[in-house]
């Protein structure tokens, strides 16, 4: 394929990009600020804007043609990007592009079959940009350095994710575990990546709540995973049984408690069908006169006179 | 009844210029020592001593009889105190009169003859009441202590009785009942 067709493939793409640029957009629901867990958005990979690419609209850069391809892509991407405008970035999303912008004569690292083969493409890519790299990690106090990106071979695949319903039981084992990295609290840098700018509202005003103050989750030590939050903490379940024949005694509980206490002697209501002694007392005692009555031991003698008594005591004995 | 209080008033006189002491009514009296006459009363036997204790109740029983009026109708209060009040004007203690039952029992506290005189004293009583009531009694020692002297006031026989219980050591609680067990109580 000569320059020539490669470079009217591009403008085909350029131009497919920028009609599906200008089709409407499903707008993103405003976010709430007191549910920022929720707002947090799919992995990159989704948010990706769906470009339809036919095979003859894939240009492959490999490595045999970058000799050729170079200054081709450098002149098609400084042209064509100062007269798209900024329409064509937020449609055309490369990862980690917002950190380090790679240069316009960048390429597409070819995938590496083997370590060795990496090291030999970083080495290369070097040579080529002129910079010196660094294989190794550099101490800290070499100062700011350039890191190369590693070959799509080294890199750790992406783990597979079914976009079905496992996707929000993914998000809430990480909510609930707390395991995972932190994600932020604002959007990410592909979320700015396709924003747009809505219109004023008309006067409709919106009513927020107030955010709830959630509590935060204590860090979980290491190898220390915390218990799910539940909602029945000190308290019971409500759904426990009673022990057998609670019922009935705290019913007959409530019974003596509601008795009077003045009438202690009052036998209580035998249940039905239960055996009762027949209880016979005895009467109240009604007295007509004093219960006790001395009696004399001796036939009463009550002298009237000295000489009476001298008389009854002479006639002691005889 | 001639009186109700026993009043010693000018019972006694001593005559001293003539050394003679006089009681009211009565002879001429002696003024002796208790031991002396203990002494004597031990050593002309009990009954002579018994002879000796009556005589001198004699005298007793007659003064009181003169207060007393008629015996037969004075009470048990009017006899101890004018019975009472001629011993104790004699030195022979403090009378008094405890009924236990149908039995006569008379105590005297503070008696100058002691437990050795008790048989004098009994007879002393037993004089005055055969001369002021005219019943003739026996009087037998129950009990003594220290300060009392208790006396049972009954007939001959029975005062036989009593006397050999208490020399077998029945208490005189017990042989008071037994006197009233045996009688016609």
């Amino acid at each position: 394929m000569s320059v020539e067709q490669q470079i009217g493939k591009l403008q085909g793409l350029l131009e497919r990009v920028k009609r599906n640029a200008a089709l409407p957009r499903q707008a993103a629901p405003p976010v709430a600020a007191a549910a920022p867990v929720e707002a947090v958005a799919p992995p990159a990979d989704e948010d990706v804007e769906d470009v339809d690419l036919l095979d003859e609209d894939i240009v492959d850069l490999t490595a045999d043609e970058l000799g050729a391809e170079e200054i081709g892509a450098a002149e098609i991407s400084a042209e064509e990007i100062a007269a798209t405008g900024p329409e064509l970035e937020e449609d055309i999303f490369f990862e980690d592009e917002e950190e380090i912008e790679p240069p316009a004569s960048s390429r597409r690292p070819k995938v590496a079959a083997s370590m060795d083969e990496a090291l030999a493409g970083a080495a290369e890519l070097e040579m080529d940009q002129g910079r010196e790299v660094p294989l190794k990690t550099p101490p800290p106090e070499s100062g700011r350095q350039v890191a190369a990106l590693p070959p799509q071979g080294l890199r750790q695949p992406a783990p597979p994710v079914d976009f079905g319903s496992d996707v929000d039981d993914l998000l809430e084992a990480d909510i609930s575990s707390g395991t995972q990295h932190a994600k932020p609290a604002g959007p990410t840098p592909e979320q700015l990546g396709q924003t747009i700018d809505l219109e004023e509202g008309g006067g409709a005003s919106l009513e927020l709540d107030a955010p709830v103050q959630a509590p935060e989750p204590s860090k979980p030590e290491e190898l220390e995973a915390p218990l799910p939050p539940s909602e029945a903490h000190g308290s019971y379940s409500a759904g426990l049984a009673p022990p057998p024949g609670a019922r009935a005694e705290l019913e007959a509980r409530r019974r003596r408690e509601a008795e009077p206490a003045a009438a202690p002697s009052a036998p209580p209501p035998a249940p039905a069908g239960e055996v009762e002694p027949e209880v016979v007392q005895r009467p109240a005692v009604v007295a007509s006169g004093p219960a006790a009555q001395f009696l004399a031991a001796h036939r009463e003698f009550k002298p009237e006179s000295f000489l009476e008594l001298l008389d009854a005591s002479l006639s002691l004995g005889k | 009844m001639a009186q109700t209080r026993f009043d010693p008033s000018q019972a006694v006189k001593f005559d001293l210029g003539r050394g003679v002491v006089q009681l009211d009514g009565s002879a001429d009296r002696l003024l002796v020592p208790v031991d002396a006459l203990l002494a004597l009363c031990s050593s002309a036997g009990d009954e002579a001593a018994r002879d000796f204790g009556r005589k001198i109740g004699s005298e007793v029983g007659r003064r009181a009889a003169g207060r007393l009026g008629t015996a037969a109708q004075a009470g048990l209060e009017d006899v101890l105190e004018h019975l009472g009040g001629d011993l104790a004007l004699a030195g022979f203690g403090s009378l008094g009169i405890e009924r236990w039952g149908r039995a006569l029992v008379m105590t005297v506290s503070d008696s100058p003859l002691g437990a050795a005189g008790d048989p004098l004293l009994a007879a002393v009583l037993e004089g005055a009441i055969q001369r002021a009531l005219g019943r003739d009694v026996s009087v037998v020692p129950l009990s003594r202590d220290e300060q009392w002297a208790r006396l049972l006031v009954v007939g001959e026989k029975a005062a036989t009785r009593v006397r050999g219980w208490l020399a077998e050591g029945v208490a005189w609680g017990d042989a008071l009942a037994r006197l009233h067990s045996r009688g016609d109580a």
